[in-house]
């Protein structure tokens, strides 16, 4: 049986009297490739800061790796929504990077070379490894997106976590991401949450939707084979209904 | 020119600019990149409740204002982490609550307190040996601390979420930058003075800024610049016979309007 990595047990939050989420359950597991979708503002980013601990839920439970998200959460690799940001902050590549094992590193002045190799490690996977000394702000939307996978990457996770990975980046770097993002599943689970039903739709294998309420509509596997699988080509739904068509008929209520 | 250099006073002032410019550059940029100038300006008006106090009980000002200075950074930390106020709001609260003390201490001291002019306006050429010495502990403090956390300094300033989840205490980490600040603010008081502090923690970076894109570089410039128009603020002053804290100031801010005009020029023949 594939081990549980996120539990999340009828989790309700509030901010003051407004409530965020209610009830939400969901389970993820290893190898998953989930993909959580949902309206703006229908809680997916306070959903992420809760399995982080970045925020405790008014009621319910939450469980990563068998523990309590604060004592866990760094065994996930989070990748945050890029427009928070202020790309004019000086800071390189490799020290963006280099954030993922800033817990762990002794209080020092400069980098050891177990330090400058995993670096440069982590960039050669998302095809970056000419840039560790580039400032941050001096980059593309797509290429900083994956300077923060590979910060990700560092922290050496068994979950990545991703908060809308693709927005405000061009067509062709969102299929590059993607394709990233699938080979890395291939070692690790992949939880990405996002408002755009559209590439996300080609590759992942479970959906949840998230308005207030979640609900799990589980593999698309089962049912379906995935869609660029059967057609061996990336493919790319257009239109709102397209979770629909995708899995048939489901009822939200 | 060089035989101003007998003097000691003129001695003084000058290793001053020096030291000042270190506190300044160093810790300014970080207030700069993390864009926290009103909370340092918070801090920087709080010390002068200390100040007040020294008056009151007969010590070195200087002395009573650094655990004011260093308490009113720790409490802007707790206030954003513990209460409902505002970050902005807290900082307007002790802000006012610091040069309030200040004066009704002062007014409370016995006799007249005929240099407190200098500590809210700066006098470099008043400088003694004593606050040299104070300069060159604090900025060694300043020194060490990001020397051995810069990486710790430069992600919590960066991405504060990403840092916590990483297992680093960013409530720490921004305390310390805080407490850093409010050292920086006794280290420029003599010169510049509480009112005028806030510009030399930010003229300089800002100048560094326009020409230098990474943080150890705009750290090292900012240091520079400081101390190259510090002094050239000094001697001004001191040849027209002007206020040296104001002149100083001034002298950074033609640097800087200067400075943002060759930038342009620079871009728009690019």
């Amino acid at each position: 049986m594939a081990k549980t990595l996120i539990k999340l047990e009828n989790v309700s939050f509030r901010y003051n009297t407004q409530t965020v989420l209610e009830n939400v359950s969901l389970q993820v597991e290893e190898r998953d490739f989930l993909g959580i979708l949902g309206p703006n503002g229908g809680g997916k980013t306070t959903l992420l800061k809760l399995v982080l601990g970045l925020l405790k839920p008014y009621s319910g439970k939450i469980t990563l790796f068998d523990g309590e998200p604060i004592v866990n959460r760094h065994r996930v690799g989070y990748v945050p929504q890029l427009f928070n940001f202020d790309f004019e902050f000086p800071i390189t590549v490799r020290e963006v990077v280099l954030m993922g094992i800033i817990g762990k590193r002794r209080f020092r002045h400069g980098y050891n070379k177990t330090e400058m190799e995993l670096s440069d490690k982590v960039l050669n996977k998302v095809g970056m490894n000419s840039y560790a000394e580039t400032l941050i702000g001096d980059l593309s939307g797509g290429q900083r997106q994956r300077i923060f996978i590979a910060r990700a990457l560092a922290t050496e996770p068994q979950l990545l976590l991703l908060d809308e990975p693709v927005a405000n980046i061009d067509q062709q770097w969102q299929h590059s991401i993607y394709d990233l993002l699938h080979e890395l599943n291939k070692e690790i689970a992949i939880v990405v949450v996002t408002h755009d039903v559209g590439i996300v739709a080609t590759y992942i294998d479970k959906i949840a939707c998230l308005n207030r309420t979640m609900h799990f509509h589980g593999s698309t596997r089962d049912g379906i084979p995935r869609i660029s699988e059967m057609y061996q080509c990336p493919f790319e739904f257009i239109g709102h209904e397209i979770p629909h068509r995708l899995l048939g008929k489901h009822n939200h209520d | 020119m060089i035989e101003i250099l007998h003097y000691e006073f003129m001695r003084n002032a000058l290793l001053a600019a020096i030291l000042v410019s270190i506190a300044g550059g160093i810790v300014g940029t970080m207030v700069v990149v993390k864009r926290i100038v009103f909370i340092s300006g918070g801090i920087s008006h709080t010390a002068f409740g200390g100040l007040g106090l020294g008056y009151l009980i007969g010590v070195n000002p200087i002395l009573t204002a650094i655990p004011f200075s260093l308490l009113s950074a720790l409490g802007i930390s707790v206030a954003r982490k513990y209460t409902r106020i505002s970050e902005d709001s807290a900082i307007g609260i002790l802000w006012s609550v610091g040069m309030a003390l200040g004066i009704l201490f002062v007014e409370m001291a016995p006799g007249y307190a005929p240099d407190l002019m200098s500590y809210l306006f700066g006098s470099i050429l008043t400088v003694t040996t004593t606050d040299i010495l104070i300069m060159i502990l604090l900025d060694l403090i300043i020194i060490g601390l990001v020397f051995f956390f810069y990486n710790q300094f430069q992600a919590v300033c960066f991405d504060e979420e990403f840092a916590e989840i990483s297992g680093i205490s960013v409530r720490f980490f921004y305390s310390l930058l805080l407490c850093m600040v409010a050292l920086s603010v006794i280290i420029l008081i003599r010169v510049v003075g509480i009112i005028l502090i806030i510009a030399l923690l930010t003229i300089p970076p800002i100048i560094a800024r326009q020409f230098i894109k990474k943080l150890k570089p705009l750290m090292l410039w900012s240091v520079i610049i400081s101390t190259l128009f510090t002094i050239t603020g000094l001697f001004l002053s001191y040849y027209f016979d002007l206020p040296s804290g104001a002149t100083i100031v001034l002298t950074l801010t033609v640097v800087f309007l200067i400075s943002a005009g060759v930038k342009k020029l620079s871009a728009s023949n690019r």
